[in-house]
């Protein structure tokens, strides 16, 4: 059984160690819309990355101080992992029934061709995974930098939460309106019902901040932006920001359990203007 | 034939829905087995090893009905099977749940356009008045000679016998892991250790529960001479099947208890002091 | 019309269409001086729903009537597809936690129904929903011809009908002057020996008001009266039963005198006694395609009569007709018919026993002349007992159905019919019936045009007899 197998952990390319699984599982929930996820390891920590028609990206960072025990021997190792099956494994035990009872994980990467292994153990109870991996691929390159930000929103999750459960699904795309005037921030959809839209005012109390330089009207795929829904309703605060060529790079700031700030970003393209 | 049952304690009620609404998820057709001083839900839709029934619920009669009153099919053959939807048993008595809850139970067999089990309950309405509401369930009586279908399958000859740990908890895995796999492979060994284990191209996975009771049986010591007391013995069982009867937690049973005949079958129970839910699984193989 | 909802009272509003929402596919719109009525009505027209909201309702409230002026400048009335408000009103609990004030309004240039949400943070949300412009929708009923009127709190009704399964589509009830029994109705499309059958019985005393005249038995669909209770039961708002006996509408009332809401739903019922064992036709019989004609005339000879036994299931379950329609001056007409009724109840019913599933077209243009004849097809209610036999159509090819297009004179009044529907095209914006209806409503338009109502003694034995006998 591979749990008597705890020989010579400073034998592996990368192995991590953390008390309470919950708060890597908080972190990749966010980020579980697609089967496989890339992952960087490095001294500062996970990055794991997930991409959707070549133009939808979502990146969570896991600190490495998060883990009671994290090291890396390579500067930088890469894979690619099922996630839905990495999200199921650490999500085994459910939610526990005695809050103090926490799964503790530990995770192990040998390189190339070999699987991830991971060991989690709660109230004495042990599972034990291998999640094959495969070789990463290149991963997309937004190029998005805050010196090209045009527009920055940054607002409570509460109502973005609000506001992104009720939008009309049948429609294709959201399009966002960033403005300096009325109506300053609008989202609308173009549905099989009709044309709704939702506006927030500037000064509503949960807009925090509202560093609006140029009105901008850009349609995002509805479908795409929706992956993000995981993440909103983990996050505390969202920041929205588009630049100059219209790309969008959403922010969210999650807590964990145990009260680790966190941080999972989305980037998305603008859908080409018909007419 | 006679039959005619009254309930008037509460939670006997609510016990006997729970039973009802548990043995209705396993198995879609039922059949009522009625005998002098039990009653049986018996389920023999596919699955079952060599015609003998895959569910075998035994409820002590005189626990959960205050007058019973049955007459069989002759006074030789005490007895009266029948067969009907579960389910719709189910639904019937839920929704004597939802209203408040009954204060009384009367269960009979009539004759209406068809045989029927005739519920009727007194509702504890909010007000003043009394609510009666009867219910006629179809059900379909079946001839003495195919009653030997039905009969109580034998004791198989297993290599281990261990104590389940908790249901929830078990339950609580199992339903994950059955997002990865039809089947599900179910060891345990004669030390306490049980083990659930699924694995497909792209995972395999574990999950190891230790220092379980082993149930005493008369022979255990021979065999244990016999065979290495830590060797795990395994059925790979079809997964859906199995999560169902972690279901039956909510019976919450005294104990759970899992026989594996290895490679073959897995002989579950749960006990009750009042009712004993047996099921059969066979290995995946075999079927 | 343009009006504004206070937040703490718009989840009573978005109830209303919910419940509505399990009646009709279309949620009919009708601004008044006195108030808003929001209607559906089932496809088969054998339920209709009103929630009449009062001025008081509102906040603020504007008719968009031109005061002065009551036959030209009327208000616009329309209809929306009722999906697109429950895609509005989605989550109606929590309506009250964020919506600040909400508004209506109907923009008769734009042909859109607007509503907008103000809610709190500085939030606004706006639903633009295209409608289509259109008469009243009217079911004739009359409540005060009703001998038999019980009334409950909703949530002793709601206790009552939760010990039904699900998926019961209907129910009888037995009425004598102590008690009501609630029974399920099973109709052939269910296996007898299958179903489960339920009753409850409800004493005199557990109701609010209880006045029974004629006892017996009416069976009417549960769905549309649990879309009701949806409604009732978290305003606690009693329900009124209003009924006669099998064949005659229900009419259910139900008000919220706080809010000056009132809630009318009037429901087709099966217009034979429901003890009958014969078996009876499975449920595509009740779609209102089946025009199969009444047989149970004294007239017809023992061929019929044997032959009965094996229809009579079909003709059972036919349901009687709630006559609607949409029509262009709707209090005056609706006077009309309302005496119409009452004048063929009192002394006309038995020489139009044949009529019962006449079709019902009304329309104010009187471009069918059998206008009222068609309409005492609707009275053979009054004498239950005699009319053992009595079938009455669902009244879907009733509604003479109205286009009155904004600004174009010639199709006022018209009829609509299947070369109206083609020649029409612009109908087929969002609002109109869903695709897959569309055969169905050809299907009854085509029957309607070929129908005569003078022929009918001539033609029924060849309708009921080949038709049912192929499907039997």
């Amino acid at each position: 059984m591979s749990l008597t197998q705890q020989d010579g952990e400073g034998d592996h390319v990368f192995h991590a160690k953390i008390d309470n699984a919950k708060n890597v599982l908080q972190l990749l929930k966010a980020v579980n819309f697609s089967d496989v996820a890339t992952v960087f390891g490095s001294p500062s920590g996970l990055k794991v990355t997930v991409e959707e028609a070549k133009c939808f990206q979502a990146n969570a960072f896991i600190q490495s101080d998060m883990f009671q025990e994290f090291d890396v021997k390579e500067d930088v190792v890469t894979f690619k992992v099922f996630l839905n099956i990495l999200v199921e494994c650490l999500n085994i035990f459910g939610v526990s029934t005695t809050p103090s009872v926490t799964p503790t994980l530990k995770m192990y990467y040998n390189g190339f061709g070999t699987p991830l292994e991971i060991l989690l153990e709660e109230g004495g109870v042990i599972t034990d995974c291998k999640i094959r991996t495969q070789e990463a691929d290149d991963t997309l390159e937004f190029n998005f930098c805050a010196t090209a930000v045009i527009n920055k929103v940054i607002m409570k999750a509460e109502c973005l939460r609000e506001i992104f459960s009720e939008l009309d699904g049948s429609s294709e795309v959201l399009e966002i309106l960033l403005s300096p005037d009325p109506p300053y921030f609008r989202l609308s959809t173009y549905g099989n019902y009709g044309t709704n839209h939702t506006d927030i005012l500037k000064d509503s109390d949960m807009v925090e901040s509202f560093n609006v330089t140029r009105k901008t009207s850009q349609r995002y795929k509805l479908s795409l932006l929706k992956h993000s829904n995981k993440a909103l309703n983990a996050a505390q605060k969202v920041s929205f920001r588009t630049d100059d060529r219209g790309f969008l790079c959403l922010q969210f700031m999650i807590k964990t359990e145990d009260s680790y700030i966190c941080f999972v970003e989305f980037f998305c393209c603008p859908e080409e203007d018909d007419d | 034939m006679r039959f005619r049952g009254k309930m008037t304690e509460s939670p006997c009620i609510k016990q006997f829905i729970n039973v009802v609404n548990t043995v209705a998820r396993m198995s879609k057709t039922c059949v009522i087995r009625i005998a002098k001083n039990n009653l049986f839900f018996i389920a023999n839709e596919g699955g079952g090893i060599a015609k003998s029934p895959m569910l075998w619920t035994q409820l002590e009669q005189g626990h959960f009905f205050n007058e019973f009153q049955m007459e069989g099919v002759t006074p030789e053959n005490n007895e009266i099977f029948l067969e009907l939807q579960l389910d719709k048993l189910s639904r019937t008595l839920n929704s004597l749940k939802l209203a408040q809850g009954a204060r009384t139970l009367k269960i009979k067999l009539t004759k209406r356009h068809t045989p029927c089990l005739t519920l009727e309950a007194e509702l504890t309405s909010g007000s003043i008045h009394d609510r009666f509401v009867v219910h006629d369930v179809p059900v379909q009586l079946i001839p003495r000679r195919q009653w030997h279908i039905y009969d109580e399958p034998a004791m198989s000859q297993f290599q281990t016998s261990i104590l389940m740990p908790p249901l929830r908890h078990l339950r609580t895995v199992v339903d994950h892991m059955k997002s990865l796999s039809a089947h599900i492979s179910v060891a345990a060994n004669e030390i306490g250790t049980f083990v659930v284990s699924v694995s497909n191209d792209k995972v395999d996975i574990a999950t190891y529960f230790r220092g379980l009771l082993t149930p005493k049986f008369v022979d255990s010591q021979e065999r244990s001479s016999t065979s290495n007391r830590e060797e795990l013995h395994s059925a790979t069982v079809d997964i859906k099947k199995f999560a169902l009867f972690l279901q039956g937690e909510q019976l919450n049973p005294t104990k759970a208890i899992c026989n594996v005949v290895s490679g073959r079958l897995l002989h579950l129970f749960l006990v009750n002091d009042d009712v004993t839910l047996q099921y059969y699984l066979p290995a995946s193989s075999y079927v | 019309m343009k009006c504004v909802i206070g937040g703490p009272i718009v989840k009573v509003f978005g109830r209303a269409i919910h419940s509505l929402s399990r009646v009709g596919d279309e949620l009919y719109v009708e601004p008044g001086p006195h108030g808003v009525s929001f209607r559906a009505v089932s496809f088969s027209k054998a339920a209709f729903g009103t929630y009449e909201f009062s001025v008081d309702y509102f906040s603020q409230y504007d008719s968009g009537m031109t005061v002065g002026q009551q036959t030209g400048n009327e208000s616009v009335k329309c209809k929306v597809a009722i999906k697109a408000m429950l895609n509005v009103f989605k989550n109606v609990n929590q309506l009250n936690r964020k919506v600040e004030k909400c508004k209506l309004t109907l923009d008769g240039e734009a042909a859109t129904f607007i509503i907008q949400f103000i809610c709190r943070y500085g939030v606004v949300k706006t639903f633009n929903l295209p409608f289509i412009e259109c008469e009243t929708l009217q079911a004739v009923y009359d409540k005060s011809a009703c001998t038999n009127y019980i009334l409950s709190e909703p949530n002793v009704l709601c206790d009552v009908l939760n010990n039904f399964q699900a998926d019961q589509s209907e129910v009888t009830l037995f009425v004598t002057k102590e008690q009501v029994i609630f029974k399920s109705y099973l109709d052939d499309a269910v296996d007898q020996t299958k179903a489960v059958s339920t009753s409850v019985g409800m004493k005199r005393g557990e109701f609010n008001e209880y006045s029974i005249r004629d006892e017996g038995e009416v069976t009417f669909c549960l769905k549309e009266l649990r879309a009701l209770l949806g409604w009732s039961d978290p305003c606690c708002a009693a329900v009124a039963f209003h009924f006669i006996g099998p064949g005659s509408p229900i009419i259910f009332v139900s008000s919220d005198e706080n809010l000056n809401i009132e809630a009318v739903f009037v429901l087709a019922t099966l217009s034979k006694p429901s003890d009958s064992q014969i078996p009876k036709l499975t449920s595509n019989e009740v779609s209102p395609k089946i025009k199969t004609h009444n047989v149970s005339s004294s007239s017809e000879g023992d061929f019929q009569v044997r032959k009965r036994k094996k229809l009579s299931s079909g003709e059972d379950m036919q349901r009687c007709p709630i006559v609607l329609s949409e029509s262009n001056t709707p209090g005056r007409l609706r006077e009309e018919r309302a005496s119409a009724t009452v004048i063929s109840t009192t002394m006309e019913d038995s020489s139009f026993e044949n009529n019962h599933d006449k079709i019902a077209v009304e329309s104010p243009s009187a471009l069918h002349p059998p206008k009222t004849k068609i309409l005492n097809g609707n009275t053979s209610f009054s004498r239950p007992s005699s009319v053992s036999d009595k079938r009455h159509s669902d009244v879907a090819s009733a509604v003479g159905e109205v286009h009155n297009k904004s600004g174009s004179s010639r199709n006022v009044f018209q009829v609509r019919t299947p070369e109206f529907y083609e020649e029409e095209p612009v109908d087929a914006v969002p609002g109109t019936p869903p695709q897959q209806n569309l055969a169905h409503y050809l299907f009854k338009r085509c029957f309607e045009s070929t129908f005569d109502p003078n022929s009918i003694p001539g033609s029924d034995i060849i309708y009921a007899a080949d038709s049912d006998e192929d499907q039997s």
